[in-house]
């Protein structure tokens, strides 16, 4: 038993020390309890996550965060595709956001519905799900084993959003966050000064007879425009399919939205004053054709660029984001105080060599998640 | 220059050559001669000879933004413009005061004493370009 205890707190100190020296050697574990320089390369991390080619790996609790690949086990933080993925055994969601998940996978599937903050226990590892702010249900994932607290962010947002619970600061030793929008440009309005132009955008458009078609992704930032619309009229809008049933889920969770109507193709006449809310991929298809005379305009964080804006053809860009802007990801950075910091997804790069600069340990890790939004 | 700036709005904004037409008449019936003058030099592509070159723009960005100079230099490449990132990475812009100034104002009052410029000037020319711009 002593020796028990004897040589897991020499595995702490070495866990401890391989932090430090990471980037030229580590410090492995022989079994005489003798440790021997390697070559970081051929290094065993025991890092509590790691990149697998199936996704972040967690090995002394068996499961995966957000896996790309089936598994046994799936930990998800939320349901837009690149992140919840279909084929696992056995998925564990957020409360808010299992109905969600569930109309995402196919009919079947075993899901688990975990309340924010309630701890889970998988063999020595305690989990728990903390709200990321992202969209509907949306979770940030908290990984303790050992002493040692790791977060994975998911997908998240600082901002406010009438749409799900706020971004949670979860304080812990290594932080692992997206950095979709990790450039300095990359700094958002506020939304409700968003909301303000799209209504007058709309209200423009409909003094000239036209209709105003606004592209928006139908899970998440559809709904928060129709939210933070409520703002300035109760007028109804017009919803794409995709968009509707989306809709229906929140409402039936109980989020406050403008009253919805389906694009019905009898009621073309009816379309033309109306603001049309539909998912970037019906831009351009015969399902446009209804509305006669419209402008376009899109809702993505990426519309703070001009020439992304130009580049997709879109009247108006409303820069809308569901992520966290460069100043909102370095601020949470410094609240959860984490002293390592691990980049998925975005301008990793770039991030990660700020930091570096900053003294801060952090680096980029290759996943699979995208940058759409 | 905020008529020019909602004109400049109005232009970006819509990809229908009519609305740019409107937009267009709008602004040149209602503004002074010299300034419709300076809005069409622009419009039609003119630019001002060695006023500030794009080297020195950039410098100075790379001090008003307190980035470090590869991360300016790495959005300048993601932006792919160099006065829309000014834009974008000096926060602030311009006071209303700089906004009450007509477009013919920002020219012979602003821009244009810009080349002749002492050294000692340089600070106040810089706060001028990269951080007053009506953008």
């Amino acid at each position: 038993m002593l020796l028990l205890l004897v040589l897991r707190a020499h595995k702490y100190t070495v866990g401890k020390k391989l932090h430090h020296d990471a980037r030229r050697c580590a410090w492995t574990s022989t079994g005489d309890g003798v440790s021997c320089p390697v070559p970081v390369s051929f290094m065993p991390t025991d890092d509590i996550i790691r990149a697998t080619p199936k996704g972040l790996y967690c090995p002394p609790g068996d499961f995966y965060l957000d896996p790309w690949q089936p598994v046994e086990r799936a930990l998800v933080t939320h349901a837009h595709g690149d992140h919840l993925r279909a084929g696992s055994a056995r998925y564990f969601v957020a409360k808010p956001g299992a109905a969600l998940a569930g109309h995402r996978l196919p009919p079947g599937a075993e899901l688990t519905a975990v309340p924010y903050r309630e701890p889970l226990t998988f063999g020595p590892v305690t989990v728990s799900f903390h709200p990321a702010g992202h969209i509907l249900g949306s979770a940030q994932i908290r990984i303790e084993t050992g002493g040692e607290v790791w977060v994975f962010s998911g997908d998240y947002k600082r901002d406010p959003d009438p749409t799900c619970d706020p971004f949670e600061v979860v304080p812990c030793d290594v932080f692992i966050s997206e950095a979709t929008f990790a450039l300095p440009a990359y700094r958002w309005p506020s939304a409700g000064s968003v909301a303000a132009e799209i209504f007058t955008w709309w209200q423009n458009n409909r003094k000239r007879g036209r209709a105003s078609v606004l592209f928006a992704y139908a899970l998440g930032k559809a709904q928060r425009v129709l939210a933070e619309l409520m703002a300035l009229t109760d007028e109804p809008v017009v919803v794409h399919g995709a968009v509707s049933s989306l809709v229906d889920i929140y409402r039936a969770e109980g989020i406050a939205m403008l009253p919805t109507v389906a694009a019905t193709p009898t009621k073309a006449a009816d379309h033309q004053p109306a603001l049309i809310l539909a998912p970037p991929s019906a831009a351009g298809s015969p399902w446009m054709r209804r509305f006669g005379d419209h402008r376009t305009g899109f809702c993505s964080g990426w519309m703070r660029v001009r020439g992304d804006r130009r580049r997709r053809g879109y009247d108006r860009g409303f820069v809308l984001s569901d992520h966290a802007d460069w100043p909102s990801l370095l601020r949470t950075f410094r609240e959860t105080g984490a002293r390592r910091i691990l980049l998925t997804h975005g301008h990793t790069d770039s991030m990660a060599r700020y930091l570096q600069e900053q003294g801060v340990d952090a680096r980029a890790l290759q996943t699979q998640y995208g940058a759409e939004e | 220059v905020r008529r020019f700036a909602a004109l400049f709005d109005a232009l970006d904004t819509t990809t229908s050559t009519n609305a740019k037409v409107d937009a267009m008449l709008d602004y040149f019936q209602g503004v002074s001669a010299s300034d419709a003058a300076w809005a069409m030099y622009i419009l039609i592509g003119r630019r001002l000879k060695r006023v500030v070159g794009p080297s020195l723009l950039r410098e100075w960005l790379k001090e008003e933004a307190n980035l470090p100079a590869w991360l300016v230099d790495e959005t300048y490449g993601s932006v792919g413009d160099l006065a829309e990132t000014i834009a974008l990475l000096v926060p602030g812009g311009a006071d209303a005061q700089s906004l009450d100034l007509s477009l013919t104002e920002w020219f012979n009052d602003r821009i244009l004493p810009l080349s002749r410029q002492s050294p000692s000037g340089a600070a106040r020319q810089r706060r001028i370009v990269v951080a007053d711009a009506p953008l």
